[in-house]
């Protein structure tokens, strides 16, 4: 027997392989077939495009802010018996309460230099 | 005839002999219907849109690839924590049938041979990995040299090699059985 017969008979010995191999058992042809039916439904499935996925980025964002505003929690009141720093003041009105204090000061120092001139006329 | 149409008959086609395929490297069947699943659903799934003649080599791509990650797997768990359990009696027996079917023909299975394509069958599970699918792909699934390359992800150069390889061993064989 020469190589080329020898390369002719491994020829017929495949497609006969191939033959054989393309019967399974009836239990795996059976599952092959639901495993194929449900690989080609993907390719059925119509793809989305970005025409689906920015509204939908654009609705999950929208949703976690309403979500976010939902929890977060109301300021509470202070602690107990005593009043919460009103949170509204504006800037010139603490500076105000700054220069109530200063007023007070001087009256102080004026009261006491008063009182050191009278006993000393006294 | 849409694109799912074609695909079907393509897939109908080629399932089986993958399955064949499959279960030649991983020998459990249900493993190797498993290894077609994830190839069927990939090729549908990435290149389902792709024309059809480039199916062929990307399913068989897609088969190879995932063969090799079975595989990977297999000796991870085995190298990590095949030490944690012990083997099960059905275990132990698949284990010597494995390594009987590494290379040493056991004369009861010659025997049981009943035809030539028996013969070749076990002469395929002999030779080393590559060449035994660098001959499924070329002669059984008849892909061309440079399809059969793509499969494999070498040259062709390199499919020429182990197919030449392959075929003198396969011939070796099948002259001399029980060698």
């Amino acid at each position: 027997m020469n190589n080329e017969d020898k390369t002719d008979s491994l020829g017929d010995l495949a497609r006969d392989l191939r033959a054989r191999n393309s019967q399974v058992p009836d239990g795996v042809a059976e599952r092959l077939r639901v495993m194929r039916q449900d690989a080609v439904a993907v390719v059925d499935k119509p793809r989305r495009t970005a025409g689906f996925w920015i509204p939908a980025a654009l609705a999950t964002s929208a949703a976690a802010v309403l979500v976010t505003i939902a929890l977060v929690p109301e300021p509470g009141p202070g602690i107990e018996g005593i009043e919460p720093l009103p949170v509204h003041l504006a800037a010139d009105e603490l500076a105000a309460i700054n220069d109530l204090d200063v007023l007070e000061d001087l009256e102080f120092l004026a009261w006491m230099e008063e009182e050191a001139s009278s006993a000393a006329s006294g | 005839m849409s694109q799912a149409a074609q695909l079907n008959v393509f897939l109908a086609g080629v399932e089986k002999r993958a399955w064949h395929m499959a279960r030649y490297e991983v020998r459990n069947d249900d493993d190797a219907l498993d290894i077609v699943q994830d190839t069927m659903f990939t090729l549908a799934r990435k290149y389902g849109d792709r024309p059809v003649d480039e199916w062929p080599a990307l399913f068989f791509t897609i088969l190879r690839s995932r063969i090799t990650d079975h595989q990977r797997r297999g000796t991870f768990r085995e190298r990590f924590f095949g030490w944690a359990r012990s083997k099960t009696a059905d275990e132990v027996d698949q284990a010597i049938s494995d390594l009987v079917d590494e290379g040493v023909v056991d004369p009861l299975d010659q025997l049981s041979v009943a035809s030539d394509v028996s013969t070749l069958d076990a002469a395929l599970a002999n030779l080393p990995e590559r060449q035994r699918q660098v001959f499924l792909l070329r002669h059984v699934e008849g892909l061309s040299v440079a399809d059969t390359a793509a499969g494999m992800q070498c040259s062709e150069g390199t499919v020429k090699t182990h197919l030449s390889r392959a075929l003198a061993s396969l011939r070796q064989q099948l002259e001399n059985p029980a060698s």
